[in-house]
C-alpha cells in the first residue's frame, strides 16, 4: 500500500473554507505599459481547493500564478493572504519558503545538486538540523517514487522523474499553496498521466490548495475548479463537476 | 547536504575555471609572500648579524644606499667615554664584486675587538696580527668562491691570503669575507673611516636610555638597537615601499580576476537564484552564498600562493645575488598575513556580484 506523505486531513467541501488568496482587480503591465499582462483580475481561491487557470499563451496565467507565489508584485489591485495584504509582508521570502510550493514546468532542478539534495534546498530557510533535511528529502522522495533514485543528479534522470523530484521539493516545508507552472508540459502522454495523479494524490492526502496553471484542457479537467482566462482577464471561473 | 556542500559544489561545476582562477591569484598571494619574505628577510638576517656579535647598540648614518656612508672613526673614542659603554668596535662594511661571486659582503673588523671574539674558527687559522694581508671566510663564502685556507683571493686589484674559514652563527656573517678594519680602509682608500660601531653595554644597562645619551654625542649618526638597524634604514624603507607597492598591484589585479570569475559565475546562474529565491531563500542568504564562493576561491589560493611564495623564496636565497646576504623570512606571521590578505581580497572581489544577485528578479530570471 502507498504510504501517505502527509496525514489526509478531514474532507470538507471547499465552497464553506476561509479564503485563502483574495485577488481583486489586479492590473500587471511590462514594457512601460505597452504590454498589458493582467487587466483587472479579481478571483478568490479558497483554503484546499484544486484550481486549474487554462489559457493560451500570452493569457496572462503564469504573471497571475508568479503574483499568487509573491515573486512579483502587481502594478495595481491587491492580493491577500489569510486577509492579510501580500505586498506589505515584511519578508516574503519567509512567506514563500513556509506558504508556497513551486512546480515548474522545466522542473528547475539544481544541476550540480543529486536528487536527495535538491529536495532539500527549500529547506535551509527552515532552520532544521542537517539530519533532519536528509530524513524529510528521503521520505518525500519514498513517497514519490524516487527512492532508488536518490543520489543521482537531475541529468541522470528522465522528464518524469526529475518533475517526481520536483513534486517532492515543492512539499519540503509543508507548504499551504502549490503552485504548478505547466507541470506537464515538457512530458509525453504517459508521463503526463502519472504526474497529474501524484499531483492529485498529494492534494488528497495532504489537502492543501493547489493552484495549476495548464493550456491543456485535458489537465485541467482534473481540477474541482477551472479558470479561464484570455488576454489578461478572467473568461469564465467554473466548478468541474467531475471531479465531486 | 551543508552549507559549505552547497558553496564547493557551485565552485567544483566549473573546475578549469576555477582552478586557473586560484592559479592567478594564487601567483599574486606568491608575490606577496616572495617579496615580503624577503624584506623581512633581510631585516631578520643583519638584525641576527649584530646580535651574534653581541651587539647591543648600532652607530651608522641612515643614507640611501645598503652599506652606510662612512663617517670619522673617531667617533668611537666619544662613545667609549659613556660609563653605561662596556665596549665599542669600529666596522666598515662594504659590498664588492669578488671573483666568481657577484655581490659579497667584505666585513672589515677593528683588530682585537670584541667583534672578532664570536667567530668560530672550523678550518685554518685566524690572521696572526691587524696588519697582515689576509682574509678570512665565512663558510658560505669559501663555498660560493671555492676557497680553502691556503689560497688566495683578490679584492680589488688586491691580492689576499685566505688563513682560515670560520662559522660566525649568521647567515650574513657565514657569508662574509672577514678582514682587519685598516687593511680594508687602504684597499677601499677609506683610511680613518667606518661606517658601523658596535657596542656593548656593561650589564644591567637601560638600553633605551643609553641610546638617547650616546644620541647626543653621535651627531650626524643614528644610535640603534639591532633590530631597528635595517629597518631605520633609508634603502630598506624604499625597497619595502616598492615591495608593498608591487604586491598591493598584484593583488588588485587579482581582486579584479576573482571579481570577473564571479560575476561571470553569477550571470551563469541567473535562472538558478531566481529559482532559490523562489523556493524561499532570503537574499542574504544567496549574498552570504556568493561571498563564501568567492572567499573559499581565495582562501585555496592564497594556501597555493603561500606554498609558491615559500618555494620562489627557497629557490632565490641559492641564487649568487641573494646568497651569503639574508635567510627567507618564514614564519606564521607571514603565513597569516597571507591568508588575511587572501581572504580580503575574496570578501572585495566577492561583494558586487553577491550584491548583483540580491537585486535579481525571480519571476524574470526563472521566465
Amino acid at each position: 500500500m502507498r504510504r501517505p506523505i502527509f496525514m489526509p486531513a478531514p474532507d470538507s467541501t471547499h465552497d464553506n473554507n476561509p479564503a485563502l488568496l483574495e485577488v481583486d482587480e489586479v492590473r500587471r503591465e511590462y514594457d512601460d505599459g505597452h504590454v498589458l499582462a493582467l487587466r483587472g483580475v479579481s478571483l478568490t481561491i479558497r483554503d484546499g481547493e484544486f484550481v486549474a487557470i487554462i489559457g493560451t499563451s500570452g493569457s496572462g496565467k503564469s504573471t497571475l500564478l508568479n503574483l499568487l507565489g509573491a515573486l512579483d508584485v502587481p502594478d495595481a489591485g491587491e492580493i491577500r493572504f489569510r486577509g492579510e495584504p501580500v505586498a506589505r509582508l515584511a519578508d516574503p521570502a519567509k512567506f514563500r519558503a513556509q506558504n508556497i510550493g513551486f512546480i515548474f514546468q522545466s522542473f528547475h532542478l539544481l544541476p550540480t545538486l543529486t536528487a536527495l539534495e535538491n529536495v532539500q534546498v527549500p529547506m535551509f530557510e527552515m532552520g532544521w538540523r542537517v539530519r533532519e533535511r536528509q530524513r524529510r528529502a528521503r521520505e518525500l522522495l519514498e513517497a514519490v517514487d524516487m527512492s532508488h533514485r536518490l543520489d543521482h543528479l537531475p541529468s541522470k534522470l528522465s522528464g518524469g522523474e526529475r518533475q517526481r523530484v520536483a513534486i517532492a521539493r515543492s512539499l519540503a516545508n509543508e507548504p499551504s499553496i502549490l503552485l504548478a507552472d505547466e507541470p506537464t508540459g515538457n512530458l509525453d502522454t504517459k508521463n503526463s498521466d502519472q504526474i497529474m495523479a501524484l499531483l492529485r494524490r498529494v492534494h488528497h492526502e495532504k489537502k492543501n490548495t493547489m493552484i495549476l496553471v495548464t493550456h491543456d484542457l485535458a489537465v485541467a479537467r482534473l481540477a474541482d475548479r477551472i479558470i479561464t482566462m484570455s488576454d489578461g482577464q478572467v473568461l469564465s471561473d467554473e466548478s468541474n463537476s467531475a471531479t465531486r | 547536504m551543508t552549507s559549505t556542500q552547497f558553496t564547493l559544489k557551485n565552485l567544483l561545476r566549473r573546475p578549469t575555471r576555477t582552478v586557473l582562477t586560484v592559479m592567478g591569484i594564487g601567483v599574486s598571494i606568491g608575490a606577496l609572500v616572495a617579496l615580503i619574505g624577503l624584506a623581512w628577510g633581510v631585516k631578520q638576517s643583519w638584525g641576527d648579524a649584530f646580535k651574534v656579535r653581541k651587539t647591543d647598540l648600532v652607530v651608522r648614518k641612515t643614507n640611501v644606499g645598503f652599506a652606510p656612508q662612512p663617517f670619522d672613526e673617531k667617533l668611537v673614542e666619544a662613545v667609549r667615554q659613556s660609563p653605561d659603554v662596556a665596549e665599542a668596535a669600529n666596522y666598515l662594511m662594504e659590498i664588492l664584486s669578488i671573483e666568481e661571486a657577484s655581490t659579497i659582503i667584505v666585513s672589515g673588523r677593528e683588530w682585537g675587538s670584541f667583534m672578532w671574539d664570536t667567530l668560530d674558527l672550523v678550518e685554518g687559522a685566524m690572521p696572526a696580527n691587524g696588519e697582515e694581508h689576509s682574509v678570512v671566510l665565512g663558510k658560505l663564502a669559501a663555498e660560493m668562491l671555492g676557497k680553502k685556507p691556503g689560497d688566495t683571493i683578490t679584492i680589488e686589484v688586491e691580492e689576499f691570503k685566505v688563513t682560515g674559514i670560520v662559522d660566525g652563527k649568521a647567515v650574513v656573517e657565514n657569508g662574509s669575507v672577514i678582514l682587519s678594519l685598516s687593511v680594508l680602509q687602504r684597499l677601499m682608500q677609506k683610511t680613518g673611516q667606518v661606517n658601523f660601531i658596535n657596542i656593548r653595554l656593561k650589564p644591567g644597562v637601560d638600553i633605551e636610555a643609553t641610546a638617547r645619551e650616546l644620541q647626543k654625542v653621535a651627531t650626524g649618526c643614528r644610535v640603534d638597537l639591532p633590530d631597528d638597524v635595517v629597518s631605520n634604514n633609508d634603502s630598506m624603507k624604499t625597497v619595502d615601499a616598492m615591495n608593498w607597492g608591487t604586491s598591493a598591484v598584484a593583488l588588485l589585479v587579482a581582486t579584479f580576476g576573482v571579481m570577473n570569475t564571479m560575476f561571470m559565475s553569477v550571470y551563469e546562474r541567473t535562472r538558478e537564484i531566481g529559482i532559490l529565491i523562489a523556493l524561499g531563500w532570503h537574499r542574504w542568504r544567496i549574498l552570504r552564498m556568493i561571498l563564501w564562493e568567492s572567499i573559499a576561491l581565495c582562501f585555496v589560493a592564497g594556501i597555493v600562493g603561500i606554498i609558491l611564495g615559500i618555494s620562489i623564496l627557497k629557490i632565490l636565497v641559492l641564487t649568487p645575488m641573494m646568497r651569503g646576504k639574508l635567510e627567507p623570512y618564514i614564519g606564521w606571521d607571514l603565513i597569516g598575513l597571507a591568508l588575511a590578505v587572501s581572504v580580503t581580497v575574496g570578501i572585495l572581489s566577492g561583494l558586487f556580484p553577491a550584491l548583483h544577485c540580491t537585486k535579481i528578479n525571480p519571476s524574470e530570471a526563472i521566465r
